[in-house]
């Protein structure tokens, strides 16, 4: 094993010994089998389903055409519309566990992004707190590897948490929808056409877009850690990143600031650039979105490496 | 003389515009073990935080084995096994997974080497529970065990008899002065704990307000002008020989203790009081010269 390897492995130690990181991991195990039992009944398909669609399908027709129902319903209405007239024509079923899995965004990935901050922050200063950092730095590694396999710990544990929870949400919901619909196409809208993809691919996608905000949280969080050894403040700041930041951003851009769209937080967002769409704001693409996160992310690990290369350390 | 181990040359540090170490300068031999003394705030502990790396040097240097650990951090310390302040380490872990850890930021540090340590701090009994449940001389000992485990040539340890019970220390003593001995170690230990310095330490510095304002052999000293010692005669009664003492020589401050009278005498002079004592049917039981402790010395010495 290399130095940084096993510098790595050390702090893969330091976390997973921690009690509370199996308490986290309880926790996801937690809710994802809550929103399986509570969401059953929602994501439970019936057998019926073609003739439920067809029914559906008409009460759809008729709202699109009626002028007091809002456009931007009306847009989903009409993608809703188009595929689930496809699926009645090519008898593709509708399966829970396609759902109850993309559902992720909506329960599991909250905790998960939580639960990485808190490791991301606490990763260099417990060891202050702690005391450990003096012990941690009289060896003979420089100061900027012990750093780097800091982060690229976290970022490991980033992984295994992520892998986790999507892993719960597909055994939970191929125990309770069953599993065939892992193998069933799912259906999306591409370039105004309905397109059969692979689920498990798509999934994935989706998942490692939503991870690119995460690893620009995590290093936010870990450069807070490291230049203010305070784990409550880079927790604090950066959950409000995560919960808050594209709605304050959005609404200081809408207020007339301008410049506000080259901020991380309207930037985190990349699926916004799939199947070929564009920007809600005005002169944003897919280049000058990367250009930003690049940008960020650059500064975050400079600030990190070296505050903590240039420290006193008296503790 | 050998080559010095670890050389501090004109060694300064600033914080906040004001100079907490003033310019220390000493060198470490292999064999020996160095005690560093002062009172709190002195500047031991910075000093040693300078000397492993933790904090930036303002002006001087650190050698150790040649080696700046200012400009080559890494050689300079993978010769340095060290505790500063307290041996803090991974209370979620055990005795065992933390050496483990250490273990794998230094090159070839063997599993038996691991097991060896553990058996030299003798706490093999507890290596396998987590540090939170050890008291704190075992984690010193833990401490002591994480300095080992690369085989350095040098030690550095602050404050290492924080915690330790009497035998605890008693032991740390012997294995100190053996490894100094046997392995040719430079060691340097800091303490307040000065009565535990005279018996462990070859040569002691003094620091006070950052600059080392003595170093010297522990046995100079003690001896050093050392004319007139306090001599404690045990003698029956204690009125009459105070009386008596105090007639012949005027000169002398006599005092009275609950077994007897101590007086400033030169060697020379004891028989002529004890002659004095006799003849003046004053029973005599006993008479001790009492040198001055390293204690009374650097109380002393830092009172100036």
């Amino acid at each position: 094993m290399g130095l940084l390897m096993k510098l790595i492995h050390n702090e893969n130690v330091k976390t997973f010994s921690r009690i509370g990181t199996w308490i986290m991991v309880a926790f996801l195990f937690g809710t994802v089998l809550m929103h399986a039992i509570f969401g059953y009944d929602s994501y439970k398909q019936s057998p019926n389903w073609k003739a439920e669609l067809v029914k559906q399908n008409q009460e759809d027709l008729k709202a699109l055409q009626d002028p007091k129902v809002p456009e931007e319903e009306k847009a989903n209405k009409s993608e809703r519309l188009m595929i689930n007239q496809y699926r009645v024509e090519k008898d593709i079923a509708p399966t829970g566990v396609q759902f109850f899995a993309l559902d992720y965004k909506m329960g599991g990935e909250s905790l998960t992004v939580i639960f990485i901050l808190i490791v991301a922050a606490m990763s260099v200063s417990s060891e202050f707190s702690m005391g450990t950092i003096k012990l941690l730095m009289i060896r003979p590694v420089n100061r900027m590897k012990i750093l780097l396999a800091k982060y690229l710990s976290v970022i490991v544990t980033a992984i295994f948490f992520v892998l986790l929870s999507i892993g719960l949400y597909l055994l939970m919901g191929g125990i309770a929808f069953g599993f065939e619909g892992f193998t069933t196409p799912y259906l999306t809208i591409l370039k105004g056409k309905v397109v059969e993809v692979n689920f498990i691919s798509h999934l994935f996608q989706n998942v490692g877009l939503s991870c690119v905000q995460m690893v620009m949280l995590v290093t936010f969080a870990f450069m807070i850690s490291t230049v203010f050894r305070n784990s409550s403040l880079a927790i604090g700041l950066s959950l409000l990143g995560y919960f808050m930041g594209s709605i304050i951003s959005f609404q200081i851009y809408a207020a007339g600031y301008e410049w506000m769209k080259y901020s991380l937080f309207i930037n985190t967002d990349l699926s916004i650039y799939l199947d070929d769409r564009v920007s809600m704001i005005e002169g944003l693409t897919l280049g000058t979105s990367l250009t930003v996160l690049v940008i960020h992310f650059l500064v975050f690990m400079i600030a990190s490496f070296v505050t903590f290369q240039k420290r006193d350390i008296a503790i | 003389m050998e080559k010095p181990l670890i050389q501090i040359k004109n060694l300064k540090k600033k914080i906040k515009g004001k100079w907490i170490i003033k310019g220390i300068s000493f060198d470490l031999y292999p064999g020996e073990v160095f005690g560093f003394l002062g009172p709190n705030g002195a500047g031991k502990t910075t000093t040693i935080r300078m000397m492993v790396g933790l904090t930036s040097i303002t002006e001087g240097e650190v050698l150790i084995e040649g080696y700046s650990i200012a400009k080559n951090y890494e050689k300079a310390i993978a010769k340095v096994g060290g505790i500063v302040e307290n041996p803090d380490m991974y209370k979620f872990l055990t005795g065992y997974k933390n050496l483990e850890l250490y273990a794998r930021m230094s090159p070839g540090v063997s599993k038996k080497r691991i097991d060896e340590v553990v058996k030299i701090v003798e706490l093999e009994h507890a290596i396998h529970q987590k540090v939170s449940t050890y008291s704190l001389g075992m984690r010193q000992r833990l401490g002591l065990a994480q300095a080992l485990l690369h085989q350095p040539s040098v030690l550095i340890l602050d404050e290492p008899t924080n915690g330790l019970d009497p035998a605890g220390i008693h032991d740390l003593r012997n294995y100190l002065r053996r490894l100094a001995k046997e392995e040719q170690m430079a060691i340097l230990v800091s303490s307040h704990l000065l009565s535990e310095m005279e018996m462990m330490c070859d040569r002691i510095g003094i620091i006070q307000n950052g600059e080392l304002i003595r170093v010297e052999t522990v046995r100079d000293l003690i001896e050093k002008d050392e004319q007139a010692k306090q001599v404690l005669f045990e003698v029956e009664p204690i009125h009459v020989a105070q009386q008596v003492i105090e007639q012949h020589f005027p000169q002398k401050r006599v005092e009275r203790v609950e077994k007897g009278v101590i007086i400033s005498l030169s060697r020379s002079e004891i028989p002529a009081v004890s002659a004095l004592l006799v003849s003046n049917q004053v029973q005599l039981f006993g008479i001790q010269r009492k040198s001055k402790s390293l204690e009374e010395k650097f109380l002393e010495i830092t009172h100036q």
